[in-house]
């Protein structure tokens, strides 16, 4: 494979993407960071994949469904715990959009 | 004579059982040992003292009640133990070693600690881990580094690294972690202890803050092989709330490793394994075991795999993509806090995640990623035709000093571990002798579902060699 470079921009894409914010100096870090990875992660280009399928999960077991019996869930108050803000039951939000 | 502090489960057990302690002797005492020695190694993230006398002077009423017959029924009775951070445990603060979960209460328990718990186990507390197990050392975890008990400059091995130094300094009889990418057995081995990852999906992951979910197993960590089966045999099993367990039948592995001989095992010994670089002094150990392994007949076999770097950056591929999309479900609005508290890790290994996955790279790394797996596993399985185990190294070198590897976390080091965690293969990490004064691990990787056979030589080793049954002074 050939020589991978992630650029500063990519780097500021990526974190968006994730809802990440990073500093200057830690898109710096990351560029030379991630560059090297990848590089190093090329390795795997040594090797003939075209008629190797792609395994997802190692198990090999197929179509698993919850049982019709497996009814357990949690309670209102249980789940909201651990919620920030909450009001009349509910887990209160930031808004999504704009009013005005 | 042995401190109850320094029993193995078993012997727990059987003292329980002649009635020569009680559950609150054997409670009380290790709780006493964490105070002493646990503010210099640093293992526990938090100690449930309360819950812990409460629940020992429950175990010794029902054994008082019910007699020896108890354990039957609850093979673990009154045995203390410390368990990774990772693990949801109902009404106890679970951070996974990280600020973002910091104060976070599980509204419900792991399906591993409800296991162990029904079986009487007794939690002492819950152990220090690299943030979100992204780590081989412990210094990823946003509060503290814990240090190895062999040499307190040396870090634990990680990401489970509080279970190993609890269960290495004797503060607890067993530990529970959990192994991603090697996150049992690198710090069984630089702590000197017995750990095993299980085959993919033979223990639940229920309740387990997810690393990479295709690799996610839960194992015990122990003072010994013969622990580990008892351990095994309580947490492994079909779980209605994780689809990937597995249905086979569960066996008494106990039973199953007490009568067997290293005669006429084949165990395959991989080239690259053996030729690559790594410390002299652990190679010396290592091939000294193997050697060992030999006199006492069992048969060693050349034979060759892939070169591990291919597993390795399959895994960085693979790891750091479900990462992306496990950590995105950190809002900071349902649980947890808000974004801007994860770690520098966590925010490496996402971001990189994320750029593997997006359009235009998908094909060059994740996908090419999964083929490769599919390669490293017909690797495994063209190998086990003429083997029934595989030996190795379990760590390169013995542990290194603490902020000796800023950059890294120990990751590099965990080469021989992944090829296993990429086929979901069950693996066990043992003491197999000491280089520098420090503890050196060797590992048996079997098949899928093989733990039979991997627990019954690695008993069978420590049946004639006691690097397990060395402790450190702390």
């Amino acid at each position: 494979m050939a020589e991978s470079k992630i650029s500063k921009k990519q780097v500021k894409h990526v974190a968006e993407l994730c809802r990440l914010e990073i500093s200057d100096a830690e898109v710096e870090k990351l560029s030379a960071l991630f560059t090297d990875t990848l590089n190093y992660m090329n390795v795997i280009g040594e090797l003939d994949t075209a008629a190797v399928v792609e395994t997802s999960h190692v198990t090999g077991e197929k179509n698993v469904f919850s049982s019709k019996d497996n009814k357990a869930t949690l309670k209102r108050e249980a789940v909201l715990s651990n919620a920030g803000e909450t009001e009349n039951g509910l887990i209160v939000t930031k808004g999504v959009f704009d009013r005005d | 004579m042995k401190k109850l502090n320094e029993l193995t489960v078993i012997e727990s057990i059987e003292g329980l059982k002649k009635g020569e302690f009680k559950c609150i002797d054997l409670v009380e005492t290790c709780l006493y040992v964490i105070k002493i020695r646990d503010p210099k190694i640093k293992a526990f993230l938090k100690v449930t003292e309360d819950s812990a006398i409460e629940n020992a002077n429950k175990a010794d009423k029902e054994i008082k009640l019910y007699g020896e017959k108890v354990f039957k029924e609850k093979p673990l009775l009154g045995i203390p133990y410390a368990c990774k951070d990772n693990f949801s445990t109902l009404g106890i603060e679970t951070t996974a070693s990280s600020k973002i979960l910091k104060g976070y209460i599980p509204p419900y328990e792991s399906t591993v600690t409800k296991k162990l718990a029904e079986a009487g186990a007794i939690l002492l507390g819950k152990t220090n881990m690299d943030a979100f197990a992204h780590g081989a050392s412990t210094e990823t975890s946003d509060f503290f580094t814990t240090h190895n008990p062999w040499d307190l400059e040396r870090v634990p091995g990680g990401s489970s690294g509080g279970s190993a130094a609890a269960v290495s300094a004797n503060m607890c009889i067993f530990a529970i972690g959990s192994d991603t990418g090697g996150s049992i057995r690198c710090p069984a081995s630089w702590s000197g202890i017995t750990g095993l990852k299980p085959t993919y999906g033979r223990v639940s992951r229920y309740g387990l803050i997810a690393m990479a979910s295709s690799t996610d197993s839960p194992g015990p960590m122990t003072k010994t092989v013969k622990d580990a089966a008892l351990v095994l045999k309580v947490i492994a099993g079909k779980d209605p709330f994780d689809a990937t367990t597995s249905n086979t039948e569960v066996p008494d592995y106990l039973e199953k490793i007490k009568n067997v001989s290293l005669k006429g095992l084949k165990i395959g010994k991989p080239r690259s394994y053996f030729e690559t670089e790594f410390e002299s002094g652990v190679k010396k150990a290592v091939l000294e075991s193997v050697e060992m392994l030999k006199e006492n007949g069992a048969e060693i076999i050349d034979i060759d795999l892939l070169d591990f770097k291919y597993s390795l950056a399959i895994y960085t591929i693979i790891q750091r993509s479900e990462v992306s999309s496990n950590l995105a479900r950190f809002d900071g609005i349902r649980f947890g806090h808000l974004r801007d508290h994860f770690g520098f890790e966590a925010r490496k290994r996402m971001m990189l995640g994320s750029y593997a996955l997006s359009s235009g790279y998908y094909d060059a790394y994740y996908s090419k990623a999964q083929k490769v797996r599919t390669l490293i596993i017909e690797d495994f399985k063209r190998a086990f035709e003429s083997v029934d185990l595989i030996i190795g190294p379990t760590m390169p070198s013995v542990a290194y000093k603490i902020g000796s590897k800023e950059d890294l976390y120990g990751e590099l080091t965990d080469t021989m571990q992944t090829p296993g965690s990429m086929a979901g293969l069950c693996v066990i990490a043992i003491p197999g002798g000491f280089s520098e004064g420090m503890p050196v691990g060797i590992q048996f990787i079997g098949e899928q579902l093989a733990e039979v056979k991997v627990l019954a030589a690695a008993h069978a080793f420590q049946e004639i060699t006691d690097f397990h049954k060395k402790f450190p002074e702390v």
